[in-house]
């Protein structure tokens, strides 16, 4: 199934209108998700840091990991949502772009990623939770480097 | 020379010149800039978080802030490298952006808040570092930090529709 149409109606659909037609609206879309990236981005680092044996060294990675859960999916949600509106604000350059494509690609591996192999890698610590602490940042940067991108390519 | 003298001669440096032709360099600076912020502003959260007893509170507040200050000063350090090179690329138009000035107050103020939080409750931290809830004023503290950061991440974005 194409995802196309999807597309084509936020393009067009009156519920975006603002989004669209206001510069204020989406800078200050584009404000909270900047701000969600900010309180997102600081908890991967202080997780997979933590897993390299960076900053919190006392506290067991699966400790830190639970006690910044409410921050990471708060603002993983955030992120989401106020991502979805900048989205329909410029629906059709998004759909052609392909760092907007990669991006997606990037995110999806990197959600999955998070809820499934690093999950178990935070949990016991050993040089493969290390690789997957790594792999982790990689692709969290991959999804920034990308959405940067769709701005000025 | 008046300070919008040497925004000019800045912003005339080759260097800047360089920084501001380049359709690479400009956005990977801004990536850099943003991953910066999320060290800094993440990891001084988490304290704050932690002053308020949300996160971390079986962690003692003295632990938590020590472990994590390293990083905090890696992610100053990135945010203001990258952001001295921003500002040198495009200094003329910087000086008078009413964003870029509001950020530069922010900051300022963002920084005096936890010199004076160090110099205040933060002396008598011993008392009160095993309490889930920091005193109110360190609880203040907090609030006031969580607040100039995202100010300043708020004014950031702005400086680019001005």
């Amino acid at each position: 199934m194409s995802l196309l149409p999807l597309f084509q109606w936020a393009a067009h659909a009156p519920l975006f209108a603002v989004m669209r037609d206001s510069k204020w609206g989406f800078a200050a879309v584009e404000m909270v998700h900047l701000l969600a990236l900010a309180a997102f981005g600081g908890t991967v680092l202080v997780v997979d840091l933590g897993i390299l044996g960076i900053g919190f060294r006392r506290q067991t990675p699966s400790h830190v990991a639970r006690e910044l859960f409410p921050i990471f999916l708060g603002s993983l949600i955030a992120m989401v949502l106020s991502g979805a509106l900048l989205v329909a604000a410029e629906a059709m350059k998004c759909y052609y772009h392909p760092a907007f494509r990669l991006k997606m690609v990037l995110f999806a591996l990197a959600v999955l990623f998070n809820f499934t192999i690093h999950r178990g890698a935070v949990r016991a610590p050993s040089i493969w939770s290390k690789m997957a602490a790594v792999a982790s940042l990689a692709l969290w940067l991959g999804v920034g480097l990308a959405g940067r991108a769709i701005g000025f390519l | 020379m008046s300070l919008l003298q040497v925004c000019q001669w800045l912003n005339d440096t080759q260097l800047a010149t360089a920084i501001r032709e380049s359709d690479v360099v400009f956005p990977l600076i801004e990536t850099v800039h943003v991953l910066g912020i999320a060290l800094l502003a993440g990891t001084v959260a988490i304290v704050d978080l932690r002053l308020l007893g949300l996160i971390l509170k079986k962690e003692r507040v003295s632990q938590v802030a020590g472990q994590i200050l390293p990083l905090t000063w890696v992610g100053f350090a990135a945010m203001i490298g990258s952001g001295a090179l921003l500002f040198l690329a495009e200094a003329a138009k910087s000086y008078y952006n009413p964003a870029f000035r509001f950020k530069m107050f922010l900051l300022i103020v963002a920084g005096l808040n936890p010199l004076i939080f160090h110099s205040t409750v933060y002396r008598h931290v011993s008392s009160w570092d095993e309490s889930p809830i920091a005193p109110w004023r360190a609880r203040l503290t907090a609030y006031l930090s969580l607040t100039l950061w995202s100010g300043i991440i708020v004014a950031g974005r702005a400086i680019a529709y001005f």
